[in-house]
């Protein structure tokens, strides 16, 4: 993840381009939670794949 | 029939009793109706009691066997259901206020009419968190459901009404549905057996999804025997699901007590060692011990699967309710209100890679069950929790409560393979924990097999909480 990146400049920019118009205190209210989602996404993010993996759409778990 | 007596027997001795006339369909359900009413209040596991339709459906099933007609498994067996299963006549709420302005349902869901077809009689619907999307079901709508265990903690969830009405004894079989664990999260924390089967294998047409990708309905109950003849009754090809994998039914019913011999038993280590509370280390040590486990190194890809998972689920969840975080937001629930609005703005790169994540760790388990039939796991790192408390230290660790719950379930879920939670009664003081029994895709067999083997040796059991016994 890049060091310059913010949560709250994504969150507010991400929110306008989905309509949601969020106001200043549940900005601040999805930032935090969008930390915590960064948080647990890190180590499927960390994780690498490359284009030989297929996320085959067809579920035979 | 008395509603006292009627409080521990299980769905199995129900349905026997009502076949062999020592007491009537109808005699059930008054009294189970009776119960409910009287005892619900101090778990608000129901949001709903259908006493018409239970009254009326009890009815048919004695006329059937006043004229010789075959009833089913489930004859004059009382049931309810997460009340994101549509049930006719009945507005399917899925925990939500926004769902109430829906007209009811016209018709019953696949789930609910299969269990009816058996013979069963649906008695209402149960609280939940709203649009499945928790582990506590601290719902704010419709109030938190208690744990009978101990009221001042928590059921679990999302079907944490499901879990409850069964280890209360208000119904000896309700339905859940489990996207991360919200099958197993409530069995442990109630202290009774669930079982979510393989992605796929029962149809879930006629509820409310939350992440289609992930979502799976599953019984409660409180024998292995109740829940091997509800999962018999469940299966059966839905054209409707699209998710549903076109498979004959395989019953497992008749399996109840074909030992565990001749069976390769691991346990998972790793990823599943901790963070994990004394009940929970205690718990799947005895279950291990019984089933002669060996240990098992879960594969290094655990915590990346379960971290795929989150972020499938924040996906597809915030999409699944987009119109409504830009139209009724302040109708949404507050606890999961903000993670919905976080869960809209994840870039769809991390969404696909979620995905290959998915691909690889499936492939990883796939590897494990070549050499494994069952393998065993915590469901949850500790027992119930106080209502309301939002942070959880275990092992040294401190994490925020509800998500944490997923810890151990998640990473299954993700790839879809069927679990079966067994409980451990006073694992800590009053309260019980549940262990994980996991198997490779459609070997629910298998579990069945080491669940009732774990049953019949007195390590699991599901007796009524005994502030709600006879």
């Amino acid at each position: 993840m890049d060091e310059a990146f913010d949560p709250a400049d994504y969150v507010r920019a991400a929110a306008v381009l989905q309509g949601l118009n969020l106001d200043a205190a549940e900005t601040e209210r999805v930032t935090a939670a969008f930390a915590l989602v960064m948080r647990f996404a890190a180590p499927a993010l960390d994780c690498p794949v490359g284009p030989e993996t297929d996320p085959a759409p067809v579920f035979l778990p | 029939m008395t509603a006292k007596s009627l409080a521990s027997e299980t769905a199995t001795e129900i349905a026997a009793d009502i076949r062999n006339g020592t007491c009537s369909a109808t005699e059930v359900a008054r009294a189970t109706l009776d119960r409910a009413r009287r005892l619900n209040p101090a778990v608000n596991a129901f949001t709903q009691i259908t006493a018409d339709r239970a009254m009326a459906d009890a009815a048919a099933v004695d006329a059937a066997l006043a004229r010789g007609e075959p009833v089913g498994p489930l004859a004059g067996v009382p049931f309810a259901v997460k009340n994101l299963f549509d049930i006719a006549g009945v507005t399917t709420l899925a925990g939500s206020i926004i769902e109430r302005d829906r007209p009811p349902a016209a018709v019953d869901g696949w789930a609910v009419a299969r269990l009816r077809e058996a013979g069963g009689v649906c008695i209402g619907a149960l609280n939940m968190d709203e649009y499945a999307y928790g582990f506590t079901t601290e719902n704010s709508h419709y109030g938190p459901v208690r744990n009978p265990h101990d009221p001042a903690r928590s059921s679990g969830g999302s079907s944490g009404g499901s879990g409850a009405a069964v280890a209360a004894g208000l119904v000896p079989l309700t339905l859940g549905t489990d996207t991360n664990g919200s099958i197993r999260v409530p069995a442990s924390l109630n202290g009774i057996f669930g079982l979510k089967p393989t992605y796929g294998r029962l149809s879930r047409a006629g509820s409310i999804a939350f992440v289609p990708s992930l979502d799976h309905i599953g019984p409660f109950a409180r024998s292995v025997a109740d829940l091997a003849i509800a999962y018999d009754a469940l299966q059966g090809r839905d054209p409707a699901d699209a998710g549903q994998t076109p498979r004959a039914v395989e019953p497992v019913a008749e399996l109840l007590r074909h030992g565990t011999k001749g069976l390769r038993v691991g346990r998972l280590t790793g990823y599943f060692d901790a963070p994990l509370g004394d009940a929970a280390r205690a718990a799947v040590a005895r279950v291990a011990e019984f089933l002669q486990a060996q240990p098992v190194a879960a594969p290094a890809l655990t915590a990346a699967g379960r971290s795929a998972a989150f972020i499938i689920t924040a996906s597809e969840g915030a999409q699944q309710h987009l119109h409504h975080l830009r139209e009724r937001r302040a109708d949404l629930e507050p606890l999961s209100r903000d993670r919905l609005l976080a869960g809209s703005l994840v870039p769809a790169q991390w969404y696909l890679h979620a995905q290959k994540v998915r691909a690889l760790w499936r492939q990883a388990m796939a590897e494990l069950f070549a050499d494994w039939d069952v393998l065993v796991a915590p469901a949850t790192a500790v027992p119930a929790q106080p209502l309301g408390q939002e942070m959880l230290e275990v092992d040294g660790q401190r994490m925020p409560l509800r998500p944490s719950f997923g810890l151990f379930t998640q990473p299954i879920t993700c790839i879809g393979l069927p679990v079966l939670a067994v409980p451990l009664q006073n694992a800590e003081g009053v309260l019980p924990i549940g262990v994980q029994l996991i198997a490779a895709p459609w070997r629910e067999d298998l579990l069945i097999r080491a669940a009732g083997a774990l049953e019949e040796a007195g390590i699991c059991a599901a007796p009524v909480a005994p502030a709600f016994a006879d």
